[in-house]
């Protein structure tokens, strides 16, 4: 089967699971329609109803070309299967992996000191191995905008285990 | 006349009126150029120091933050991927691209001279058409700015790529996620699920953070740094006089619809950056370019963009109005200083205002040229290797993210949102779509249930007025046109094919 065609043949397929749930399982469960709406077109659903069946409309508009485009010859065919796709999806987890535990560190560690890591991490993994930059770069930067932000533009830099030390109002 | 004119150069000219004009478009380019400061930001933060200043001083302050946020947007828009502001959003479309192919300088050029050239079209509509300008945005009722929005999101299409049903999806998970929030009718939750956090619907900032800057940063790693933008030669070459006559009529349709939708209360920017550059591509003699570093597509976008900046003006000095949250500031600096905007102002303030004329008009001055010097020292940005620009932009993402609401939910959005991005990115989605959908999905709706409120559920009303008729027109003329252009490609591929066998 064509590449492209298989593309848009599982992404129409993924379109319309997604409608199904959105329309069947997350809007009936998230959406409060009260009692008394004047007309359906004023519910609070009526909107992401219309705009989740748009998404199925989308999704047999490409099942419905990969299905008539399945064995249209493709250019690309041969290129597909070229990439290390195992050592791709490794990296680009690894980086959301560094992400999310910078997310969930915040509260603890304070955003400069993640901020910080994550920048050192990301240099590192990028492939800059000049100590000097590395350090440099990742202290410098999250220092400059705590600054910034919590001297000038008056936004309270949450700081963790620093809190009061940074401010000069703790022991 | 001649008298109020003299007054109000008396008033205005001082060093003191001059200096905060500098001073106020200078930091407000700042600003707006740092992902998260967004310009009501910058405006409410200076509104203090305005207590003690005269008021057309104080005025002119606010003003030229406003001017310099609306254009610092698009310098980390085009060099960044990561707009400083919603409207600056459309500038990322070509002005990325452009920057990727070395060409960020010219990029930059070409937004500092729409941004200028529009300013300036924009302050003359303030001063020349306000009584005009004014009735006609009045005559705007919700079914107007239904049908307008309307007719903006048949830009879709435009740059929804080779796929418009991958268009579609993009856009309508776009509308989608804008939904998230409280019910502007009903005060019901929408998909909030117990966190209040997202009462009032997901941010701006960080979604358009995630969904443009995070991707491009996930994908260099991904790619294992593989190659830095090579910016070489070109990176150093500005826009040409050439670029600047070949843009020259986009410029100027951008800053007519942005000085029309700026008089009208609610707009704002980011509507009049889509329709102007939807407007530029459909006009264009290569429209398959935009979205691909088309320069045409970057002085739309900023033409449209900074249209509206004296635009805005003309519902807050006519009416008492304001058109936004920024001149909403403006206004409460004018309260405090016991004015009050409106038809009484031009009778008992008239050299106040005509001083405030004049400032707004040297304001596009200073901002050419705070906007070249910054050029000069910002397209450097370009020469920074990816494996050291793109840890700085994601932390400055992070910071700035976290910034707009002091909400660390902000980062987990934003997080998210790139991931979604980069999810797109790889099935070939278009994330431009998704955008026009979460910008101007809230406008569509709340005027599509207003007008039904205001007609008890009768859909006549969206067929009650000339306006609404035009919008309409104009929106059937462009789906027509998008359609022939589609089956004219198809034709052409088609012959191409037959020739080859």
């Amino acid at each position: 089967m064509n590449p492209a065609a298989r593309n848009d043949l599982f992404l129409g397929l993924g379109a319309l699971a997604g409608a199904a749930f959105l329309l069947f399982y997350l809007i009936p469960l998230g959406i409060v329609r009260p009692g008394n709406t004047e007309t359906r077109a004023l519910a609070p659903d009526f909107w992401p109803i219309i705009i989740v069946e748009a998404i199925a409309f989308a999704g047999i508009c490409l099942v419905a070309l990969g299905w008539i485009h399945r064995d249209k010859p493709h250019p690309e065919a041969e290129d597909a299967a070229q990439t290390t796709r195992t050592g791709v999806a490794i990296r680009v987890v690894s980086v959301f992996v560094a992400l999310l535990a910078s997310y969930f560190l915040i509260p603890v560690l304070g955003l400069v000191l993640c901020a910080i890591v994550l920048c050192a991490l990301l240099l590192w993994l990028g492939g800059e191995r000049r100590i000097h930059i590395v350090l440099g770069v990742s202290v410098l930067l999250p220092v400059l905008l705590y600054l910034f932000f919590n001297g000038f533009a008056g936004v309270p830099i949450p700081t963790g285990l620093f809190e009061g030390m940074l401010d000069g109002s703790g022991s | 006349m001649i008298e109020n004119l003299s007054e109000a150069l008396t008033l205005f000219l001082s060093f003191e009126n001059f200096a905060v004009i500098f001073l106020g478009v200078l930091i407000g380019t700042l600003i707006g150029a740092i992902p998260g400061m967004t310009t009501p930001m910058g405006v409410a933060l200076a509104l203090p120091f305005t207590f003690t200043l005269h008021p057309v001083t104080g005025v002119l302050l606010l003003l030229g933050i406003y001017k310099g946020g609306l254009y610092g947007g698009s310098i980390s828009a085009i060099l960044l991927k990561a707009p400083g502001t919603p409207a600056a959003s459309c500038t990322v479309i070509d002005g990325f691209p452009m920057a990727q192919k070395g060409e960020a300088k010219r990029a930059l050029d070409m937004a500092l001279y729409a941004s200028c050239i529009a300013d300036l079209i924009s302050n003359l509509a303030l001063i020349l058409l306000t009584g005009f300008l004014a009735s006609f945005a009045l005559s705007f009722g919700p079914p107007e700015f239904f049908t307008l929005i309307l007719f903006s999101l048949t830009i879709i299409a435009g740059v929804s790529g080779d796929s418009l049903p991958r268009g579609l999806i993009s856009a309508c998970l776009g509308l989608f996620l804008a939904t998230v929030g409280l019910d502007t009718i009903y005060g019901t939750e929408r998909l909030i699920f117990g966190n209040y956090e997202l009462m009032s619907g997901f941010n701006f900032i960080p979604v358009l953070i995630g969904l443009f800057a995070l991707p491009e940063i996930i994908d260099h790693f991904a790619r294992k740094g593989g190659g830095d933008i090579a910016v070489g030669a070109l990176g150093r070459v500005g826009a040409s006089m050439a670029d600047l006559r070949k843009c020259m009529k986009t410029i100027i349709r951008g800053s007519v619809i942005g000085v029309i939708l700026g008089a009208i209360p609610g707009i704002g920017g980011a509507p009049s950056a889509f329709l102007s550059y939807s407007e530029a591509r459909r006009n264009s003699k290569n429209p398959d370019a935009f979205g691909k570093g088309e320069i045409e597509g970057v002085a739309a976008a900023e033409a449209g963009n900074n249209g509206v900046a004296g635009a805005t003006m003309i519902p807050l000095l006519a009416l008492g109005v304001p058109g936004d949250v920024t001149t909403a500031v403006i206004l409460g600096a004018f309260m405090i200083h016991g004015l009050q905007p409106g038809p009484v102002m031009f009778v008992q303030n008239l050299p106040m205002i005509y001083a405030i004329f004049i400032g707004i008009m040297l304001s596009s001055g200073f901002l050419f040229l705070i906007g070249k010097l910054m050029i000069r020292s910002v397209s450097r940005i370009s020469d920074i290797p990816n494996r050291i620009l793109y840890p700085i932009v994601l932390i400055l993402c992070i910071f700035g993210s976290y910034a707009v609401n002091n909400a660390l939910l902000d980062i987990l959005i934003m997080i998210a949102m790139g991931a979604l991005g980069y999810l797109m990115l790889k099935l070939s989605i278009p994330a431009a779509p998704f955008l026009i959908g979460f910008i101007l999905g809230p406008l569509l709706e709340d005027s599509f249930r207003q007008s039904l409120r205001l007609s008890e559920g009768g859909y006549s009303i969206f067929f009650g007025s000339l306006i609404c008729w035009v919008f309409w027109g104009l929106a059937a003329i462009s789906i027509f046109l998008l359609i022939r252009g589609r089956l004219v490609i198809r034709d052409s591929d088609i012959q191409a094919q037959a020739e080859a066998k």
